[in-house]
């Protein structure tokens, strides 16, 4: 049955995944939200099933109409498309979904060898160590927020304080419910969730053409991998399998980052390509492709030892973890270590069944990009409005995240990026409890910001968190 | 860029206005609560804290957007932005007021006819009414019990 609900997660990935538009994290919110009922192992089997699905998904509208179907996937085009309008589409959708699949596995295989190593260091961290990794992912997220930094900081902040909302965890007080008792409880993240990554995403796509069309068709044979041009690409995956996975690692950063970057570095780095990059390249769609997908064991591996999410899609995946009652962080390898182990074989039956589901469905995905959005988007916002009423089976919480939506809409349109808002609303409680835990043991604000730079882990942390904001921002002007 | 102005707008005066209110609890606990804002066990130190960050970001934010757009003249919308808002808009009240009435009529009837209006309004061919409202409904019918099964028998999700 745990099979059953992976392949159903990767075929609902891989069809959301290609359909452009419909992203990854908001594919993940879907799903997450159809889980509320279940039991926790059922639930993760299914939710990472539709994330490995998605990312693997996104290549193939890339490929068929220069679109990509997620951001993940947007260096693949840069090569992929141009070899469709070569007439070797099946070679380009063969070598993204073949390398994909090396790519994933390899990425769960760092992540086996790596979570536990990080896990014994991570058990070191005390609270001031914690207040940092959690402010590094959310400043992190900010900063990359398309040029947007201080709006970035801003829709942060607000994340922070909509967080704040309800009893404090310490004292007891009433904070920001100004009075009423609809605010008492709280704002549910996964309200937040539903409302910024899917409600805003229906209302979004109102403004882009209603339906995309495409008469392309794969030809399953051609898309299996061929000997010639495996040979040709290996060296460009021997070294985006790596970077991929350092980039998923890195708090706020994510497959699509990981792609950009691992071309980038294809570019340099291979001096005869197979053709001009640009012009159909191999090399240029297999780096993105192995990228993006060993980032998410790079993700997932932050996400367990650190509890911190690597991107919006992990942030959705570490919402559903805390909803189902699994806790990532530090202390999560000594704990829960069977939920590791099963969280990698799930990884790597999703990514087994993207592989294969990718390679016989991908004709019937192209189809499925014909559907006229006009049907498609009553039907996602009906499943928005199911996901957010599950929660409590209140529509209040269903009138907080058609704000929230609302609110995301406008934010998105006018350059405040939603990330982080929603990044910190999940992490907000252990950045504050974090702070007020190091406050305390110190005595004072001076104290504790003098503890930042005494303590070995934290000033590492410190070092760590400049250096990735400088190298982030010359990674976001590769992008 | 100029399209969203008006979206750009609107978002400042909801972070302003958040900002606003953020401060306002906060002073509110400080002089009518008599919660102590600097003490190490306070509730109130760290949302202190971020208020006194969201005010620095704000007005950074203020001043590089009015670089950016200083001496540009007032533009107009245009009709796909228009469009677009009106559409919007037009979803939420139409979402709201499904919302609304599921509980009082059944989610499978409710949900059909939500569906139906927006596929229908969404449709932007140049067709018939008639063939327009026939395969809104159409859709709906086929949708609508799929979900439903798939909602209250596989998934065992609690339905409004």
């Amino acid at each position: 049955m745990l099979v059953l609900y992976n392949l159903a997660g990767v075929i609902i990935g891989l069809i959301m995944g290609a359909l452009p538009g419909l992203t990854v994290t908001m594919t993940a919110v879907l799903v997450v939200s159809l889980t509320f009922g279940w039991n926790m192992v059922d639930a993760l089997s299914f939710i990472l099933g539709a994330f490995t699905g998605g990312v693997m998904g996104g290549s193939i509208s890339a490929i068929a109409l220069n679109i990509p179907g997620t951001a993940a996937a947007v260096a693949t085009i840069f090569d992929g498309y141009p070899l469709k309008l070569k007439g070797e589409a099946d070679n380009a959708l063969g070598i993204a979904l073949f390398v994909s699949f090396l790519g994933g596995l390899f990425g769960v295989f760092l992540l086996g060898i790596f979570g536990p190593v990080l896990g014994t260091l991570a058990l070191k961290f005390g609270s001031q160590e914690y207040f940092l990794i959690s402010l590094w992912g959310i400043s992190l997220v900010a900063i990359l927020s398309k040029g947007h930094m201080v709006k970035g900081f801003i829709a942060a902040i607000i994340g922070l304080f909509i967080g704040m909302i309800g009893m404090d965890p310490i004292t007891g007080l009433m904070r920001f419910t100004m009075g009423t008792g609809f605010l008492s409880g709280g704002v549910h993240f996964v309200l937040a969730m539903i409302g910024l990554f899917g409600m805003k995403e229906v209302f979004s796509q109102l403004s882009s053409s209603m339906t995309f069309k495409t008469d392309a068709r794969y030809r399953l044979g051609g898309l299996l991998p061929k000997p010639a041009i495996i040979r040709r690409i290996l060296p460009s995956i021997s070294w985006s399998g790596p970077i991929g996975y350092i980039i998923g690692l890195l708090p706020g950063t994510g497959g699509d980052i990981g792609a950009l970057v691992s071309y980038g570095f294809t570019k340099q780095l291979v001096k005869n390509p197979s053709r001009p990059f640009g012009e159909g390249a191999y090399e240029g769609v297999a780096a993105p492709e192995v990228a993006n997908d060993s980032a998410i064991g790079g993700a997932i591996t932050t996400m367990l030892i650190l509890g911190i999410p690597g991107d919006s899609v992990t942030a959705v995946i570490l919402g559903a973890f805390y909803l189902h009652g699994l806790l990532p962080g530090p202390t999560f390898m000594m704990t829960d270590p069977q939920y590791f182990k099963i969280i990698i074989v799930f990884l790597v039956l999703g990514i087994t069944f993207s592989y294969f589901f990718g390679l016989m469905g991908s004709n019937v995905m192209l189809r499925l990009i014909n559907i006229p959005k006009n049907y498609l988007l009553p039907i996602i916002a009906i499943l928005c409005i199911v996901g957010s009423f599950a929660i409590q089976n209140n529509l209040n919480d269903v009138m907080f995240m058609l704000i929230f939506g609302l609110i995301g809409y406008a934010f998105d349109k006018s350059g405040y990026p939603v990330s982080p808002m929603v990044l910190a609303i999940i992490l907000g409680g252990i950045i504050e409890t974090s702070f007020r835990q190091a406050l305390i043991n110190t005595g004072d604000i001076p104290a504790l910001l003098l503890s930042l730079v005494t303590r070995p882990y934290s000033l590492v942390i410190l070092i760590l968190i400049a250096a990735s904001f400088f190298a982030q921002k010359k990674i976001f002007k590769m992008g | 860029m100029g399209d969203y102005k008006l979206l750009g707008t609107i978002s400042r005066v909801f972070v302003w206005l958040f900002c606003a209110v953020a401060t306002g609890n906060l002073l509110y606990y400080v002089f009518v609560r008599d919660i102590v804002l600097f003490s190490v066990d306070s509730p109130i130190v760290f949302p202190a804290l971020l208020a006194v960050l969201l005010i620095i970001c704000l007005i950074v934010d203020g001043y590089s957007d009015r670089r950016q757009f200083q001496g540009r003249p007032a533009e107009k919308l245009s009709g796909a932005a228009k469009r677009e808002f009106f559409a919007v808009l037009l979803l939420f009240a139409g979402t709201l007021t499904y919302v609304l009435l599921l509980p009082k009529i059944h989610f499978l009837a409710s949900s059909i006819i939500y569906m139906s209006i927006i596929a229908y309004v969404l449709n932007g061919k140049t067709e018939g009414v008639i063939k327009k409202i026939l395969k809104a409904l159409l859709s709906a019918a086929i949708f609508i019990p799929v979900l439903y099964y798939l909602f209250s028998t596989i998934f065992h999700v609690p339905l409004p």
